[in-house]
């Protein structure tokens, strides 16, 4: 772990809070307006790799944790975790994982051509959405008290704004590494 | 920017270690699945609600803190009592509640200081592994807390000048040049802190 990555890491953390700073961005088609703060999730695991973007994520909940307002919303402190979204905040860290793991197997850090497209979007596909939604479909279940079927349907909802986000995603991680390639770790 | 949720007090609350708490909430949040009965739910409810008023949590400066979790409890609980019965809504309203306001109990009387002090002090045993280094971690903590703000204000004068080229505001023309930026400040941050040899 060289500086450099400490400050990536850091960095990309300060990135991930400040875009749910800013006013959620309308995006064509989708009724509801879109955080960005799930994107910048996909991001770190897209732009940093597995390992960074996993300990960039560790970092925004530790803040969450020690009662910073770094939510999209301003929303902050320990309560955030014994609420719905607690599932979703751990299922970040898994989320950054995967789709740093997939783009360091299946291609180059530099590629961009059509089969990278298809490689991110899958990677923010299965890991944005799949891998995050996992331990919060658990979480829910487990404080519901309803079953995980019932709780699956009910999260479906959300998936169609997420896939837009992953295609976002896919889109912005084509367009840094054209302009600013950096090694996935 | 006000970046803490604190809230200045005095009480014998405020001045209780940080782990105290902590521990406490920790192992109030297990015990509290454990439990099934709806009367001694009802009372740490109450209890709970105490607390929190005492440090002035609903007052209107910090009610932020509350009002998010406790509107997804609520929903939270509607569902709950939707898909399986009653009880089981109740249940999950007084359990969910009482945990959130003791959790945005711990938040608001803990100085963000303390819990990061009681974090190092956690990890520094585990600083026998060579990839944990407690320092580290400290400082990559306080460079997010520094650059936050820069790289929201970088992100909003991207916006200010695409705007005044009469572009509209487009999440990928607005995030593909602020990690750019973010990538090459990262360049300029580390090259600093070698030349200072820190770490």
């Amino acid at each position: 772990m060289t500086t450099k990555d400490l400050v990536l890491i850091a960095l990309f953390s300060a990135l991930i809070v400040a875009l749910g700073l800013f006013p959620p961005i309308p995006v064509l088609g989708i009724p509801a307006p879109i955080t960005a703060q799930t994107l910048g999730v996909m991001l770190a695991g897209t732009i940093l790799g597995a390992k960074r973007g996993v300990l960039s994520v560790v970092v925004v909940l530790v803040l969450v944790a020690i009662g910073l307002p770094v939510l999209a919303g301003g929303r902050g402190g320990i309560a955030i975790f014994q609420t719905a979204s607690g599932g979703f905040l751990i299922g970040w860290i898994f989320g950054a994982f995967v789709i740093g793991f997939i783009l360091k197997n299946f291609i180059s850090d530099t590629q961009v051509n059509i089969r990278a497209h298809v490689i991110i979007f899958i990677a923010c596909f299965l890991g944005g959405i799949c891998a995050v939604y996992a331990p919060a479909i658990f979480w829910i279940s487990s404080i519901s008290g309803a079953t995980l079927g019932e709780v699956y349907a009910s999260l479906l909802v959300f998936v169609p704004g997420d896939l837009v986000k992953a295609v976002i995603a896919m889109l912005i991680t084509i367009g840094v590494r054209r302009t600013y390639p950096l090694q996935l770790k | 920017m006000d970046l803490s949720l604190y809230i200045q007090g005095q009480t014998i609350l405020h001045k209780l270690p940080a782990w105290v708490k902590f521990i406490t909430l920790l192992v109030v949040s297990i015990l509290a699945y454990w439990v099934e009965d709806l009367a001694i739910f009802t009372v740490a409810f109450i209890g709970a609600v105490g607390l929190v008023s005492y440090v002035g949590i609903f007052r209107k400066r910090n009610r932020k803190v509350i009002i998010f979790p406790l509107v997804m409890v609520i929903l939270f609980s509607i569902f709950s009592a939707f898909v399986v019965d009653i009880h089981q809504g109740l249940i999950t309203f007084f359990r969910l509640s009482s945990l959130v306001m003791l959790a945005a109990f711990v938040t608001v009387t803990t100085k963000s200081d303390a819990f990061m002090a009681m974090i190092e002090r956690a990890l520094l045993p585990l600083s026998i592994f060579p990839f944990i280094k407690p320092k580290a971690i400290s400082l990559t903590i306080s460079l997010t807390l520094r650059f936050i703000p820069t790289i929201f204000k970088l992100g909003m004068d991207i916006r200010e000048a695409q705007a005044a080229r009469g572009l509209q505001s487009n999440p990928i023309a607005l995030i593909v040049p602020l990690i750019v930026l973010t990538l090459k400040h990262a360049d300029d941050v580390s090259d600093a802190l070698d030349a200072r040899m820190i770490e």
